[in-house]
């Protein structure tokens, strides 16, 4: 911060201009630039001068060479270097197709990238990941996510699957969770997002979030503890209520899954994500029944033998897949 | 999973018609660097607070606003800044008129109060072209970061992410780029100058 004072007052108007554009002009530095400008005549005609110029590089919009230079700069620069660090800022569709395409190539190997990590989880698996700055990190059955601590925020893109953040406290240093459409900050705080390809879901365990509609979180929603918000994306749409129990959305990093009075149906989508070996309903009776269970994700086939006896139900396991079917009653 | 309906809070359409609210936001979190900025630019403090109250009028009637503080590629606050400054460059360039109109009016000269004479036309285009030279001529990254950020109003962190570089690294582009625009002005303002 030093250099740049130092800058602005002995170097070239270049640096003012540089500084004024950034998003941490200091007040020192804005001092600095304004008496530099007002002492120096010179360096103000350099400084209004190089501004028009600036000011008029806009209107090269739409211009051919210099629309070329910003479509094509990436395959320019440096191919191979950060594929992972473009899709962090591209737009939501872009981004979810480039970590598609990343899934493929890149589960398993180590980030090439020095301050990018990239942590995921099997089917099944849950993993519990300590960040440089304290925070803790727990990624459920089928997750993805990318850790850039690289700029002045914490920043953490999650790509696919459910985790849970415990937030080391740091004012200076928001921590923010992207989901692509949606942001979620943390203030000083426990939460749970869940990001499913129509539904983005975000529940305070402790403190509160903000979610910002933009990019940069700006324009955002408060959400408090005991609070769960839930957005819709095909809808546009925002919920936010306040569920009975918090168990759901902070008990799964014990390995158990909590259901009370859920219909059979929502209890089997649940369960599917934690198995390769996908449960099917093949009986609409038994769809609706309701179901009151406590499930060990590891034991999934324990919990079909619970429901086998509590439910009407009958369990067919084939080699690929487990079948539900209701009882034919002896 | 189904939350109960009298339980739901409906935040999107309770935000949906509600601009002032976003604008209001944009303001709390970006007024203090829009005011650093301005001053920076040498703005008096009263006039400060004026072009505020003028971007804040401006951008409750903006068209498509939220789209534009959407579009993740682009940061609101260059976006708010580049607004300010639009603003401030055109209340300066009025008052130029003003002065030289009243300067031609005392001196029963003319031409010159008239900012957009097709000389004035040609000379800015000119100008352009000459920046455009100086621009395809910089280093592929000095111009690529440059670029990045007048045209789609980037922060200097998300063009460090589209470039797979440190922002530091950035700052260096653009400052190397700032100067080399810096030393070519006097050719680009000549440029300008000769179809007068």
């Amino acid at each position: 911060m030093l250099k740049n004072l130092q800058e602005i007052m002995n170097g070239g108007a270049e640096h003012a201009l540089h500084r004024l554009w950034s998003d941490q002009l200091s007040e020192p530095e804005a001092a600095a630039i304004q008496a530099r400008a007002t002492g120096d005549p010179k360096y103000r005609d350099d400084l209004d001068g190089l501004l028009a110029v600036f000011d008029s590089i806009e209107g090269l919009d739409g211009d051919p060479a210099v629309e070329e230079v910003i479509r094509d700069y990436q395959r320019l620069l440096h191919k191979r270097r950060s594929i992972v660090r473009v899709a962090l800022g591209m737009a939501a569709g872009l981004l979810l197709a480039v970590s598609a395409t990343l899934t493929v190539f890149s589960i398993s190997r180590a980030p090439d990238d020095g301050h990018l990590q990239k942590h995921f989880t099997r089917v099944g698996e849950q993993r519990t990941i300590e960040l440089d700055d304290g925070s803790v990190v727990t990624l459920n059955t089928a997750g993805q996510l990318v850790v850039d601590y690289s700029g002045p925020m914490r920043r953490i893109l999650l790509e696919r699957g459910e985790a849970y953040f415990e937030v080391a406290e740091d004012p200076a240093r928001p921590f923010t969770v992207d989901l692509g459409l949606r942001s979620v900050t943390a203030v000083g705080t426990e939460f749970n997002v869940r990001k499913d390809p129509q539904h983005y879901q975000v529940a305070v365990i402790e403190g509160a979030v903000a979610i910002g509609e933009f990019a940069d979180g700006a324009a955002q929603h408060r959400l408090e503890a005991g609070w769960v918000g839930e957005f819709d994306v095909q809808r546009n749409l925002l919920n936010a209520f306040q569920p009975e129990s918090m168990d759901r959305y902070a008990g799964w990093r014990n390995g158990m899954v909590s259901f009370s009075r859920e219909p059979l149906y929502q209890v089997v989508q649940e369960l599917n994500r934690y198995t390769r070996k996908k449960i099917l309903i093949e009986d609409t009776t038994v769809m609706d029944l309701s179901v009151y269970i406590i499930v060990n994700i590891h034991e999934i086939d324990a919990a079909l033998d619970g429901l086998e006896g509590l439910l009407p139900i009958e369990i067919t396991r084939h080699y690929d897949r487990t079948v539900i079917t209701g009882s034919t009653g002896d | 999973m189904n939350p109960r309906k009298d339980n739901i809070i409906d935040l999107a359409s309770a935000q949906r018609s509600d601009r002032k609210r976003v604008v209001q936001a944009l303001f709390e979190r970006h007024a203090e660097a829009l005011r650093l900025f301005l001053r920076g630019r040498s703005v008096a403090p009263d006039e400060i607070e004026d072009l505020l109250q003028e971007l804040f009028t401006r951008l409750m009637g903006a068209h498509r606003l939220e789209e534009k503080m959407a579009d993740s590629t682009g940061s609101s606050r260059s976006y708010l800044l580049t607004m300010a400054n639009g603003l401030m460059v055109d209340r300066w360039r009025k008052e130029q008129v003003r002065n030289a109109h009243a300067d031609a009016v005392r001196n029963d000269d003319q031409g010159h109060a008239d900012e957009l004479s097709p000389e004035r036309i040609v000379a800015a285009q000119l100008e352009l072209e000459a920046i455009k030279a100086v621009i395809l001529d910089m280093p592929l990254n000095w111009r690529v970061a440059l670029l990045l950020q007048r045209m789609r109003n980037m922060s200097y962190e998300d063009i460090a992410l589209h470039m797979g570089v440190q922002v530091k690294q950035v700052d260096n582009y653009l400052v190397r780029a700032l100067r080399r625009l810096r030393k070519a002005r006097r050719k680009i303002e000549a440029a300008g100058e000769r179809s007068c």
